[in-house]
Formats: C-alpha cells, structure tokens, sequence
C-alpha cells in the first residue's frame, strides 16, 4: 500500500494538531460551561479535619444547609457536598489554620452547570476576598506575636 | 580507558593501523567540538527560558486567568506549527526535535493550568494519562531523537501495564485471581514488550525507541523472576487465606508452559538478529523462572536463595554466550551478594558461615568444570 504526498501531509498535520484541537475543544467547552451556568454564593466549611489541604488543594464541604446559602431550585440529594479549590502552595498553610480556627466564615461563589457539577470561581473569608482576608489575618498573627 | 590509550592499544596489538588510529581520533575530535558547539547553544536558549519562566512565576497571582490560558495555548500553537513547517526539512531536525519536546511537555503544563484556572481538582495521574493519550500520535511521528523516545517508551512500558493492573486485575473477585493474573501478566509481558523492541520495522524507524522497549523487557523479566524468589520467604498463612490453591498453580503451570513454548517458538524465527539471541533467551528465561515459586508455593530461605542463585546464574551463562560482559559481571556480583546474605540466614555463626561459603565455592567450581566438559563435548560431538 503507498500513502499519496497529500496523504501524509493531512497525516502528519493530524498528528500535530491533535493536541491542539482537543485542548482548545477542552478549553472552549470549560469557559461556556463557567459563563453559562447558575451562580451561587454558598458557605464552605473544611471539609475533613485531618486532610483539609492535600498539596495545594484546598477540600471543602459545600454547607447547603447553611441558612446564608443560596440554595438552587434542584432535588437537594443530587447536589454535589465537596470540591477541591487551587490555592498557591505558599498560601496553603495559613489558609489550612484559618479554617481550623473557626472563627472565620469561608464562602464561595461557585457555578453549578446542568450535570450538577460545581465550579468554584471565588473564594471568600468574612465576604473579603481570601488574599485581603489572609493578609489582614497575618498583620493580626504578626502583631501580636511581637508584642 | 581513554580513548587515545585503547587505541594504542588496538594499534599495538596489529588490530588497526596507525593511519586508522588517526582517522578515528580525527573524527572523534570534530564530534566532540559540534558537541560542545551545540551544548553551549542548548544551555543558552534553556537560560533565556528559564528566566522567562521565573518572572511569570513570581508574577503568577497578578496575571488574569485568560491571559495565563491564552498565552499558553497561543505559544503551543506556534510549536506546533513549526513542527509542521520543520516536517521535511532536513537543516531544522536538531530544531523539530526541540520543539517536539518542548510542545510535548507544554501540553502537560497547559493541562495542569487548565486544571488550576477551572479549578477542576483532578489526580495527577489523571492529567498525566490525558496528556499520554493525546501527545502520543506526535511523538510516534515526530520525535526520533533518544531522549524523547525513550521517555515515550519508558513512560508507555510503566504507565500502560499499571493502567491494566488497577482497571482489570483489581476488580478482579478474589485474592487468588489477582495474584494467578498478576503473576500470568508479570511472566508474559516483559516477552511481548521485548518483542516490541526487537520489529524490524521499528528498530529502522525508532531505534531509540526499539532499543529502550527491548532493554525494558529484560530489566523487567529479570527483575520480577528475582522478585517472584522472594515468594518463597512468605510465611505459611499467607496462602492459606487464598481459596483456590490449584488455580494460582495451574495458572502458573500454564505460563510456565507458554513461556516455554514462545522460547521455543523464537530460538527459530529468522527476523531476531543473531546478536539478540541471548538475550531473547534471558527474558524467556527469567519469564519462565519467574512461575516456578508460584508452582512450589511453600518453600524455605535455602529455596529462595536456591531459586535466586540459579536464575542469576542461567542469565550470567547467557550473556556469556552473547558476549555481553558487563551483564556476565552483574549476575556474578548479584549472586556473591545472595550467597553471602543466604549463609548469614542459613547459618548465623561465623564459624558455620565460613563452611558454607567453602562449601558452596566447591559447588560452583565442580559446575563450572561440569560445564566445560559438556561444552567440549559438544563441539567435538559438532565436528565429527
């Protein structure tokens, strides 16, 4: 069997263009997913005690129940109860300390699509969002450890 | 040695002459400064980019989401369509094959950016088998340099079998299926990757590739056979739990027996280089070698260390026959050390120790001379 010049060429585009295509396809498909599914703002709580940060992941528990939540229409048992945030590595710690202290309130806005898979596009502590919150807690934990 | 007194050497013993002493220092020396050449360059351009990607780093958390994405994926872009462009142009294959490795690894840092901006909270090697998937067809075409097909190959030999493990042979029923299955897998694939290495077709196309699928398979039939003598250090309970005795024997009965059979098949296959031929027999060796403590089960430290012994020995006599040295002096190490880490369990004492090592060093001299009166007979019984 001979394979034509125009055959290997469209062959060896493919071969190149394979991971393009599907990145971009992946890409396209996460960013109408985001833009396009319902908003809410939900109360996280710190999901398991002994793993709260596995790397730089963030685990936390969605409190639906939680009366400052805002609940979607939909059958409450189909509603996803975790989520893994990214947060930097050097923020982690601190982060990890914060929720274990429990005397901040974490929230988040999150997107839930027609899967009732969640996204979470924002993360708060105290309705700041956590890099203000996180500074403000590490001025307090600083002061107060030279006095 | 260095190359100048091997050569010496060579030219003292009337292998080469002085002309060709020369000839070959000359060619050598012109390599070594186009190596030089091209590492500078190599060292520079991963300085520059190296630079770059500090700065980003130090930048990251005051860069937009779709800047961080669309930069990314607009510089993958660009790689590939310089892959493209470089296909068939025979002054740009040092730059085609850098960015065939520089787009293959930019693919896994966009999947895990992907993951990072979406907040998507994916495994690890959940990214890394999406990347293997859809890079995969690139490097096949593209890559030919050794660096990035044997990474392809390693990355294949590893990632494909655990893929099989943890989808097939852990949801298997019962301890005694995983580990007949295991044990069947381990035996017969390290012949089938080796195979791989040794297609003809390949080893013209991608002799990188070919020569790392065929090194694989020995290290991996060697490597488990060794491991598999270790079975016979389980203690006894440790197989009474299993429900089907019969099945993990029978199971490793028949592997045993297909092991034999494929060695048997392939000692006549014309396509197998003569120079491959030991060690096509040392992975159908040390894959049949491996099924015998599943056969026997309940054994002691003097079986295991017999068993051990006598693998390193076959594959140290096979690699004789190849001329392959340095594995000759491996296998004649690996089995210094488990005989003196056998007589220590065996004996303890010093004194019982220091027998043993007597004895077992008459053993090995009276196989020794054993087989060099068969060999002697042989070749005469060939010449009559």
């Amino acid at each position: 069997m001979t394979i034509s010049v125009r055959e290997k060429t469209l062959f060896a585009l493919l071969c190149v263009a394979l991971p393009i295509v599907i990145m971009g396809a992946w890409i396209g498909c996460l960013s109408y997913d985001r833009a396009t599914a319902e908003p809410y703002h939900v109360i996280v709580k710190g999901y398991d005690p002994r793993d709260l940060l596995h790397g730089k992941f963030l685990n936390v528990r969605y409190a639906w129940e939680d009366a400052r939540s805002q609940k979607p229409n939909r059958d409450m048992n189909d509603l996803p109860i975790s989520a893994k945030y990214y947060v930097p590595e050097w923020d982690a710690q601190d982060l990890e300390t914060m929720l274990r202290e429990d005397k901040n309130t974490f929230s988040a806005d999150i997107t839930l699509n027609r899967r009732n898979k969640t996204q979470i596009k924002a993360l708060y502590i105290d309705d700041k969002p956590w890099e203000e919150a996180l500074a403000t807690w590490r001025e307090n934990r600083d002061n107060s450890a030279h006095e | 040695m260095s190359l100048h007194r091997k050569l010496q050497k060579w030219v003292d013993a009337n292998l080469i002459s002085e002309g060709q002493r020369e000839a070959i220092l000359a060619h050598e020396q012109g390599r070594s400064g186009n190596l030089l050449k091209h590492g500078i360059g190599y060292v520079g351009v991963f300085s520059i980019l190296l630079g770059i990607a500090l700065i980003v780093a130090s930048n990251w958390q005051y860069i937009s989401d779709s800047t961080k994405l669309s930069t990314h994926f607009l510089a993958n872009v660009i790689l590939a369509a310089l892959i493209f462009i470089w296909r068939d142009d025979a002054t740009r294959i040092v730059h085609r094959e850098g960015a065939v490795f520089a787009l293959w690894g930019l693919t896994l840092t966009l999947i895990a950016l992907v993951g990072q901006v979406f907040q998507m909270g994916g495994d690890t090697f959940s990214a890394l088998r999406f990347w293997f998937w859809i890079t995969t067809p690139l490097v096949l075409y593209y890559a030919r340099g050794m660096y990035i097909t044997a990474l392809w190959a390693i990355f294949f030999v590893v990632y494909v079998p655990w893929e099989f493990f943890t989808s097939v042979i852990e949801k298997l029923p019962d301890d005694t299926t995983k580990m007949s299955a295991g044990m069947f897998f381990s035996a017969l694939v390290p012949i089938g990757i080796y195979l791989l290495g040794g297609w003809q077709k390949l080893i013209l196309d991608r002799p990188a590739m070919a020569k790392t699928f065929r090194a694989i398979g020995i290290i991996w039939a060697v490597a488990c056979a060794s491991g598999a003598s270790f079975i016979f250090y389980a203690p006894e309970d440790a197989f009474t739990n299993l429900e089907h005795m019969t099945t993990l024997r029978a199971t490793a009965f028949v592997s045993l027996m297909a092991t034999l059979a494929l060695w048997y098949g392939l000692r006549r296959v014309a396509w197998l280089a003569t120079r491959e031929r030991p060690l096509t027999d040392i992975v159908c060796f040390a894959s049949a070698m491996m099924a015998i403590p599943y056969i026997i089960v309940y054994g002691n430290d003097m079986m295991s260390m017999l068993h051990f012994i006598f693998l390193w020995l076959g594959i140290g006599y096979l690699a004789q026959t190849g001329g392959f040295d340095r594995l000759v002096n491996l296998s004649i190490l690996v089995v210094t050390a488990r005989l003196f880490v056998g007589f220590l369990e065996l004996f303890g004492s010093m004194m019982m120790s220091g027998f043993g090592f007597i004895v077992i060093g008459f053993v090995l001299m009276g196989l020794l001379y054993g087989a060099r009166v068969v060999k002697r007979k042989l070749k005469s019984e060939a010449v009559a």
